[in-house]
């Protein structure tokens, strides 16, 4: 769920494709990466950006990463 | 790494980098490095402006690399980069992800954050979160 219309993974092929593998695992596009449709371009550098430094991408471990990443959404006092 | 998150809840919002330090310095179970991890982007994350070269000497101290700060910065603003995008833009936890909220925050945060997407409370009398001590 977001506030502002999201295309449909059809919408174009960039964004078919940036999604298919959710598509392919039965699983929804997680919605703070659904919520970047209106722009694959933006959403595939973001998503290059998150793989880089998260899931076990940085030099820290997934772990070290977990702590970070849940701090620093705790004190932005966000939810998500 | 569940324990990890909830290490993290712990976290007072809307507080002050003193206030969170103390918190820090009181919890238990960390992992080498972790307390030093977890001063370091609270004063990143609550008071920017205030960063000195003499910030990162702890992190250094705790044994980690110049690759590794690097690391342990880009992750906060990664995830930061997440947050302004979630609150911006009205993004709810999934269903799926609905047991590890209340494991975390509680029922009465996950419902709160429910009816928020829903623009059911308005954001401004929100109140912040209260994580599970």
């Amino acid at each position: 769920m977001a506030w502002i219309d999201l295309p449909g993974d059809e919408h174009n092929p960039e964004l078919e494709r940036l999604t298919r593998s959710y598509r392919q695992q039965g699983r929804p596009t997680p919605a703070v990466v659904a919520v970047m449709k209106p722009s694959p371009r933006s959403m595939r550098a973001v998503l290059q950006m998150n793989f880089a430094v998260s899931f076990g991408g940085s030099s820290l471990g997934r772990r070290r990463e977990e702590l970070i990443a849940t701090s620093v959404s705790s004190l932005n006092d966000c939810f998500y | 790494m569940r324990e990890a998150g909830k290490q993290a809840a712990l976290l007072p919002q809307a507080a002050g980098v003193q206030q969170v330090h103390e918190t820090i310095d009181g919890l238990t179970g960390l992992a080498p490095g972790d307390r030093e991890v977890l001063r370091f982007i609270t004063a990143l994350t609550l008071s920017p402006r205030s960063m000195r070269d003499l910030d990162l000497h702890p992190l250094r101290a705790a044994g980690i690399s110049e690759q590794g700060v690097h690391d342990i910065v880009q992750v906060a603003c990664c995830f930061a980069h997440m947050n302004r995008l979630a609150d911006a833009l009205g993004v709810t936890v999934q269903p799926g992800r609905y047991d590890l909220a209340r494991e975390l925050f509680g029922e009465d945060a996950l419902q709160q954050h429910l009816r928020w997407a829903k623009g059911e409370t308005p954001a401004e009398s929100a109140a912040p979160l209260t994580p599970r001590g």
